[in-house]
């Protein structure tokens, strides 16, 4: 009963990243990988705090090489930061940063998850990072 | 996390940070402490007991990263590393895991991460950090098979049969064991696996399926023809028992009774939909609500999800034989570009009418009443919409409403309204429509928002000597729209201007946000510069990254920023409440022709300044302090240098972030540093 009750999130969740990535085409090489891939049953998920802080080497090694599924869970859509391309901020900047990662994971294999997180801009300790996210209302809010 | 973690059901977790200050960024920091209390809270049953069925992981790593060659050595030493080679060639691919790396992280365009693509062997280290132990092998343990479920033999005997039938040349000979698969892991209840295995059925069968929609955009009430192309191009005996679409009441049903695809060749199928009047517009779902604090605010259902659902998803069931399968395709708009050939774009819904106001944030520096620009374009046909402005309390506007009207999509009209200033700064937002935002860059696929057409109202005393101002825009800011809120002229200076045009006419020039990092046309020009400041000119450099950055590469690129030498660091003032001291109150730039005070420093937002100066010749005059809580004082705010009759400036406080945020004090100071301190005539 319960396992059919997440059906709907695990199938909406799967979508993107199945998306056809760039360096293979949908020919015989792809049915291959996605066979093997079919084959394995194992998981890895890689957790970090924006868009770039993920290992998009060992993304690829797991997704591609060692037929894992995988993805990166980033805390944030990388709002905070600065905008090297545009004059676009804030939550706009959280839309680019969005699908730079759903664009590295088109390459790289892995599929991609964020929590609600907002980047409120850079901070030097865990303790004040903590203090603004509250860590009592991430267990509250956030974790769900 | 924890919903995250149960619903995708990892065996390992892996963090990329440690959890202590090693990790620089607090975020980073935090990443790794949050990771393993998820970790634990996820295999709870006590714990979220209404977000998904509890999942042990069965271990926790860490990934260790390394900022530097010292760090990387010192990783290399630590006991209990599981050593990973990620550098493997992959035949499939064509590519090593290394190039594959440089590839995707390349994608990181916004925040200029562009990365080599390594060749050759690639070492990293794992350490593991909570749950089960593992000396050898990070997987170790870990049965990687299907034959880990009760009933799973079933589904390794058929992915078996596919591997075996599988040819390079006729790939759609796996095919009746990849359907055999499909329905043995259905059976399983493997439902999360079941689209993995639907499209290795496409691919085998070489299917092609789509929907375009006749346009890009409609709106609530438009007709939009939709298009459906169904080809097998390899097997036969493909079937498309219905084709239809997802997330709109009242889509048409494109196949509804079984269409058998011959090999190769085309069905094709249309069917005009209408847009119901109550359809939602197409935007990112974090950002329907307006965020709770630091936390979006988003419905149960979506956290985690990188995106939504598209504005309309193709469904199509599918036979092969006996085995029925499910494929989704969003529907876009598929067109061919005369010079790049045929490209796709997502469908989406937008609101008839957009508007905008064109400036972030609009100035009132005395008590009279000026005028505010609300733009309003038709993305539809026949489009109407009563707009009014809305503003801050004892604030006034006028007319109090206006009618847009507009035959053809794409007619704009701009509309003033008269705003006499109230007391307090506020905002002023448009009602009757939003705004219809577009994102286009060429590495992401084009995104929509539809934010509340607003702009900052700021009531505040700023007086301004400069009157024309010419502007070298960096990597991209909002400061000369500013600057004209202010009063003054801006011209961007292009290349040309700066080597061989008039400088002179220019009160002021300032450099955008990294326009030293960014451009070697005002690398080029510096002595120019230098020379138009001693003429009696004022020059004022925003921040710029420090060169370098932690992995050295050291470039050049500020070596001739300042007038006297100076060195750009890394330090930040992250607080944007922390305390500012006026070590020398009476310098021209702080009370001319604004007198800055104390509270000129309230109401910044997210930070003070980034990439502070760290050394600098003791000709700069520094009248300004401030620092993070518990942290050494930084006087780089403010290096003022003079020469001749000019004054040469260079301020990393983010002037970017302040003035489109409308912060008061944060006009008051920035009028004063491009006026030179010199008195308003």
């Amino acid at each position: 009963m319960s396992a059919i009750k997440f059906i709907p999130v695990l199938l909406a969740f799967v979508l993107p990243a199945l998306a056809q990535g760039p360096l293979r085409g949908p020919g015989a090489a792809e049915l291959r990988h996605r066979i093997d891939a079919l084959r394995n049953t194992g998981r890895v998920l890689m957790i970090a705090a924006h868009p770039d802080d993920e290992n998009t080497a060992f993304l690829a090694s797991c997704a591609q090489g060692l037929k894992l599924r995988t993805a990166y869970l980033s805390l944030t859509r990388g709002e905070g930061g600065q905008n090297l391309i545009g004059s676009e901020q804030g939550a706009a900047l959280g839309v680019i940063r969005t699908q730079e990662l759903l664009a590295a994971r088109r390459i790289d294999g892995a599929e991609q998850f964020f929590t609600r997180a907002i980047d409120f801009g850079f901070s030097k300790t865990a303790e004040e990072t903590l203090a603004v996210w509250g860590r009592k209302r991430c267990w509250g809010t956030w974790f769900r | 996390m924890v919903q995250v973690i149960r619903t995708f059901r990892p065996d390992v977790i892996v963090t990329r940070f440690s959890g202590t200050p090693r990790d620089g960024h607090g975020h980073h920091q935090a990443s790794a402490l949050l990771a393993k209390d998820a970790f634990e809270a996820a295999a709870d049953p006590a714990r979220f007991p209404d977000r998904g069925r509890p999942w042990k992981t069965r271990r926790l790593l860490w990934n260790g990263f390394s900022f530097s060659r010292a760090q990387e050595e010192e990783l290399a030493k630590m006991p209990g590393g599981l050593r990973v080679e990620l550098g493997a060639f992959d035949p499939l691919l064509g590519y090593s895991y290394g190039e594959v790396a440089g590839i995707s992280r390349s994608q990181h365009r916004s925040q200029a991460m562009g990365s080599a693509e390594r060749r050759g062997s690639v070492t990293n280290y794992l350490f593991p950090v909570a749950g089960e132990p593992a000396r050898r092998d990070w997987l170790e343990g870990i049965d990687l098979s299907w034959r880990r479920y009760p009933g799973g033999e079933a589904v390794e005997q058929a992915l078996a049969e596919a591997d075996r039938a599988f040819s390079l040349r006729h790939p759609e000979r796996a095919l009746p064991a990849l359907a055999a698969a499909y329905d043995r892991i259905a059976a399983l209840n493997h439902a999360d696996r079941l689209e993995e295995a639907a499209e290795a059925l496409a691919l085998a069968a070489g299917l092609w399926l789509d929907v375009s929609a006749g346009a890009a955009e409609a709106s609530p009430g438009a007709t939009v023809r939709l298009t459906m192309h169904a080809v097998s191009r390899l097997a036969s005996g493909v079937v498309v028992e219905r084709a239809g679409i997802l997330g709109m009441p009242g889509a048409p049903v494109l196949v509804e009774a079984a269409l058998a695809l011959a090999p190769n060749q085309a069905a094709t199928r249309t069917a005009d939909l209408r847009i119901p009047d109550s359809a939602a517009w197409t935007q990112p779902f974090w950002l329907v609500r307006p965020p709770r604090g630091t936390l979006y605010d988003t419905a149960g259902e979506q956290t985690g999800r990188a995106e939504g659902a598209p504005a309309l998803t193709a469904e199509f069931v599918l036979r092969v034989a006996d085995t029925r399968f499910t494929i989704r395709r969003p529907v876009r708009h598929r067109y061919v570009d005369a010079a790049r050939g045929e490209l796709a774009r997502p469908f989406v819904v937008v609101p008839p009418v957009s508007t905008r106001i064109p400036a972030p944030s609009m100035l009132f520096p005395d008590a009279r009443p000026r005028p505010v620009t609300v733009e309003a374009r038709a993305t539809v046909a026949a489009a109407e919409a009563v707009l009014r402005l809305r503003v801050p309390e004892g604030w006034r506007a006028e007319p109090s409403e206006v009618r847009f009207t507009a035959k053809e999509p794409g007619e704009q009209r701009a509309f003033v309204f008269a705003v006499t200033p109230g007391a307090a700064s506020g905002e002023l937002a448009v009602e009757g429509a939003h705004e219809v935002m577009r994102i286009e860059y060429d590495h992401i696929p084009p995104q929509t928002l539809q934010p509340r057409a607003a702009a900052r109202a700021v009531r505040a005393d700023v007086r301004m000597s400069a009157r024309r101002i010419g502007y070298v825009m960096g990597a991209g800011d909002e400061v000369p729209a500013a600057l004209r809120q202010m009063g003054a002229e801006v011209e961007l200076l292009d290349g040309a201007a700066l080597v061989h045009g008039d400088l002179a006419r220019f009160d002021a020039i300032v450099t955008g946000v990294r326009a030293w990092n960014n451009r070697a046309d005002l690398r080029a020009a510096h002595q120019r510069l230098k020379e138009y400041a001693h003429g009696g000119g004022t020059v004022v450099v925003q921040y710029n990254v420090m060169d370098g950055g932690p992995f050295g590469r050291e470039t050049g690129a500020l070596k001739n920023l300042g007038l006297l030498p100076v060195r750009i660091g890394r330090d930040r003032v992250t607080v944007e409440d922390s305390p500012v001291r006026l070590l020398d109150p009476r310098h021209p730039l702080l009370t001319t022709p604004n007198r800055i005070e104390e509270r000129d420093f309230d109401g910044w937002v997210q930070e003070r300044g980034l990439y502070f100066a760290s050394e600098w010749d003791p000709g700069y005059e520094a009248p300004l302090e401030m620092s993070d809580p518990g942290e050494a004082p930084l006087r780089g705010a403010i290096l003022a240098a003079r020469t001749g009759a000019g004054l040469y400036i260079i301020t990393p406080l983010s002037f970017f972030r302040q003035l489109p945020a409308g912060v008061p004090g944060a006009y008051r100071l920035f009028a004063n540093l491009v006026s030179g301190g010199k008195p308003a005539q």
